[in-house]
């Protein structure tokens, strides 16, 4: 999303305009392995100039009305209470942490209320300077100018009534995220976009109350999404080929073991693309896998196929999931850039006759699929305002580690064969809707 | 994309201003800083939280100068308002996409009245809204246009010559005036190049980014709409297919 990214460029600028001043005082005071805010610094953002490379920041319990970027490698940022320690962006700053230092993690604290993003991780900065598109804004952007962020890690994270994001990797890699919460957010309550080769784990997640779960576009291979409980939103998750962006197509991703329901939410902001109360939306992602997840309750459809432009939904496969909604599987691709090799031999009969009978022989032959025009659905409701929607219930706190070692090289990966069709209870204990 | 580009010249073809009389004791317009766009960037949101918000205008319509006093509700995409002139009263009622009219006379305090006559009412004139045939389609499509269900793009405007224009009070409240955009196009030449002239939106804000005001260029002519800051009601749909 060219207006996206313009975003994070020019604040990424403003944030590395501000430290360079920062450290013109007339003398740096020695940096510490171990923060305290308030104890030792008033401020998150005071805390980060004196914290060293791998040192923890842990923040008290107490609301923090700041916009935090992180700028330090190999930092741990962390609250003393998950649901209590709480960076607010009151409605008017735009991000609630941004992240642009390699091997940084984040984890039990809460950020909300931000314009636009609660966490931002990216790689969209060169570190000392102006990192702008050019005129030609970033159609022409060249992402070797802007290598990625490595390893970073979103743990025990609850992003809540954020504009439009919660939680939102973009342009980064080998980084994991874990255990966290996201509602009320306009656009997708987790976000991964724009890389390949990404090695990003995201597990054991909550997303409720926004328009749509979580979303992919143009993060591609070794994207595993494991676990998670997408359920109640406007869409459940979303995988999207955009030009927009770097690296088309999605491809690639690995989705084993979600609950994937009852995502027709009233009490959620507006969904700008349409396709309200639809589990899964692949438009022009290629090559995904979807395995033991539990889809259901998603009145317009489990799953769409759409294009995008002239990148067509190729070669999904649907294993051992189960359905019971209405349709299972619609394909809304467009004539001149047909679906084709979508793999679901056993997607049963709540599909066109037709298409149903060419999603057995696709996993062999990588046919073309029949598409309707148009599917019937739900009304979407009116979107609720972002900071009006119900906040999240307390959610689980997570130990501080005796100690912090640097994030690995790569995340580890769960064992995935071990990973059954989830309950409709996974992780109900952390959700609102129910 | 949706977010940024609503905020400049609300998609009407509005003719510029010729000519400009500033006033040498004016401060010069200048680009925003980080804070004024971001209070910029929520203005249309704010008015989505507030959800209706009522407003004032005079304008010049088909000859005759004319008051217009009512509502819009920025959750359910409509507007409500009486329109006097010495025509006789109407009411006007429209949505993203039409435009009624119809006689009605309004309260004391020039607000149309309630409930909204039925659709199937015979003396309904309904057309399409389209902001280019007419000062009253333009000013409707603008107001609407002032809402909008998430933040804009702060950085956005920013690069694409958002300008401070200068402080100023309405009924006591401190605001601060901004030019919107002229296009969400980044700048190629730097915001010190704005014309602060080829914006047609001039907009009025609190300290809580609430807009108090908005100037639009309506032909030659700006035409100022007053949004007092009271409550006003939730608006639906009336009864009958129009």
């Amino acid at each position: 999303m060219r207006v996206l990214r313009t975003a994070v460029a020019a604040s990424v600028v403003a944030a590395v305009a501000i430290t360079t001043l920062v450290g013109c005082g007339p003398s740096a005071a020695p940096t510490r392995a171990e923060v305290a805010v308030p104890g030792d610094a008033p401020t998150i953002a005071a805390a980060l100039e004196l914290v060293s490379p791998g040192g923890v920041i842990e923040i008290a319990a107490g609301q923090y009305d700041e916009q935090v970027v992180v700028d330090k490698p190999d930092v741990t940022i962390r609250g003393g209470d998950r649901n209590a320690t709480v960076i607010d962006g009151g409605g008017i700053r735009p991000y609630g942490i941004v992240v642009i230092a390699d091997g940084v993690r984040i984890e039990n604290l809460t950020v909300t209320r931000a314009t636009f993003y609660g966490i931002l991780v990216t790689g969209l900065h060169d570190g000392d300077g102006p990192a702008s598109p050019g005129a030609d804004g970033y159609s022409g952007w060249d992402p070797e100018a802007f290598p990625p962020l490595q390893r970073f890690e979103v743990d025990h994270v609850t992003a809540h009534n954020n504009g439009l994001y919660g939680i939102y990797a973009f342009n980064a890699q080998h980084g994991v995220i874990r255990d966290s919460y996201a509602s009320g957010s306009s656009d997708s309550g987790f976000y991964v976009g724009q890389c390949e080769n990404c090695d990003i784990l995201v597990t054991g997640n909550v997303a409720e109350r926004n328009a749509v779960g979580f979303e992919n576009a143009n993060a591609s291979d070794s994207v595993v999404i494991v676990g998670n409980r997408f359920s109640g939103n406007r869409v459940g998750m979303t995988l999207l080929s955009s030009y927009q962006e770097a690296f088309t197509p999605q491809r690639g991703n690995l989705v084993v073991g979600n609950l994937i329901s009852d995502n027709f939410s009233t009490n959620s902001p507006s969904q700008a693309e349409g396709g309200f109360a639809t589990g899964v939306g692949i438009s022009g992602g290629q090559q995904n896998v979807f395995e033991r997840n539990r889809i259901t309750g998603n009145t317009r459809a489990a799953v769409i196929l759409t294009n995008t432009e002239d990148l067509a939904a190729l070669g999904n496969r649907f294993v051992d999931n189960v359905i019971d909604d209405a349709v299972s599987l619609a394909n809304l691709s467009a004539a001149r850039t047909p679906a084709s090799g979508n793999c679901w031999p056993d997607a049963g009969l709540t599909v066109p006759q037709e298409l149903a009978a060419q999603l057995g022989p696709s996993c062999e032959d990588g046919g073309q699929q029949s598409a309707a025009t148009a599917l019937e659905g739900p009304a979407a409701p009116d979107g609720v305002s972002f900071l009006k929607v119900a906040p999240p219930r307390d959610q689980p706190q997570l130990a501080r580690a005796a100690q912090y070692l640097p994030l690995p090289a790569s995340p580890e990966l769960p064992d995935l064969t071990s990973v059954g069709v989830p309950g409709n209870d996974l992780y109900a204990d952390r959700a609102g809707v129910r | 994309m949706r977010l940024a580009a609503r905020l400049t010249a609300v998609g009407l073809a509005l003719a510029l201003l010729t000519g400009c009389t500033s006033d040498s004791a004016e401060p010069a317009p200048r680009a925003v800083t980080s804070a004024e766009a971001q209070l910029l960037a929520i203005a249309r949101f704010q008015n989505f939280e507030a959800r209706t918000r009522p407003f004032e205008t005079s304008f010049t319509l088909s000859g005759v100068d004319v008051t217009m006093r009512g509502w819009v509700d920025y959750v359910a995409k409509l507007g409500y308002a009486s329109v006097e002139g010495d025509f006789g009263t109407e009411a006007v009622l429209w949505t993203d996409s039409s435009l009624g009219a119809v006689p009605q006379a309004a309260d004391s305090d020039g607000y149309p009245t309630f409930p909204i006559p039925a659709l199937d009412e015979p003396l309904w004139q309904i057309q399409e809204l389209d902001a280019t045939s007419s000062a009253l389609g333009a000013l409707v499509a603008t107001i609407s246009a002032l809402g909008s269900d998430r933040p804009d793009n702060p950085l956005l405007l920013q690069q694409s010559g958002a300008l401070w224009l200068r402080d100023d009070e309405i009924d006591g409240t401190p605001v601060t005036v901004f030019a919107a955009p002229a296009s969400d196009a980044p700048l190629e030449d730097g915001v010190d190049a704005v014309d602060p002239d080829a914006s047609t939106l001039r907009l009025w804000l609190d300290s809580t980014g609430l807009l108090r005001r908005a100037e639009v260029a309506l032909n030659d002519t700006w035409t100022i709409i007053d949004f007092p800051d009271l409550i006003g009601p939730e608006l639906s749909l009336p009864e009958g297919t129009g």
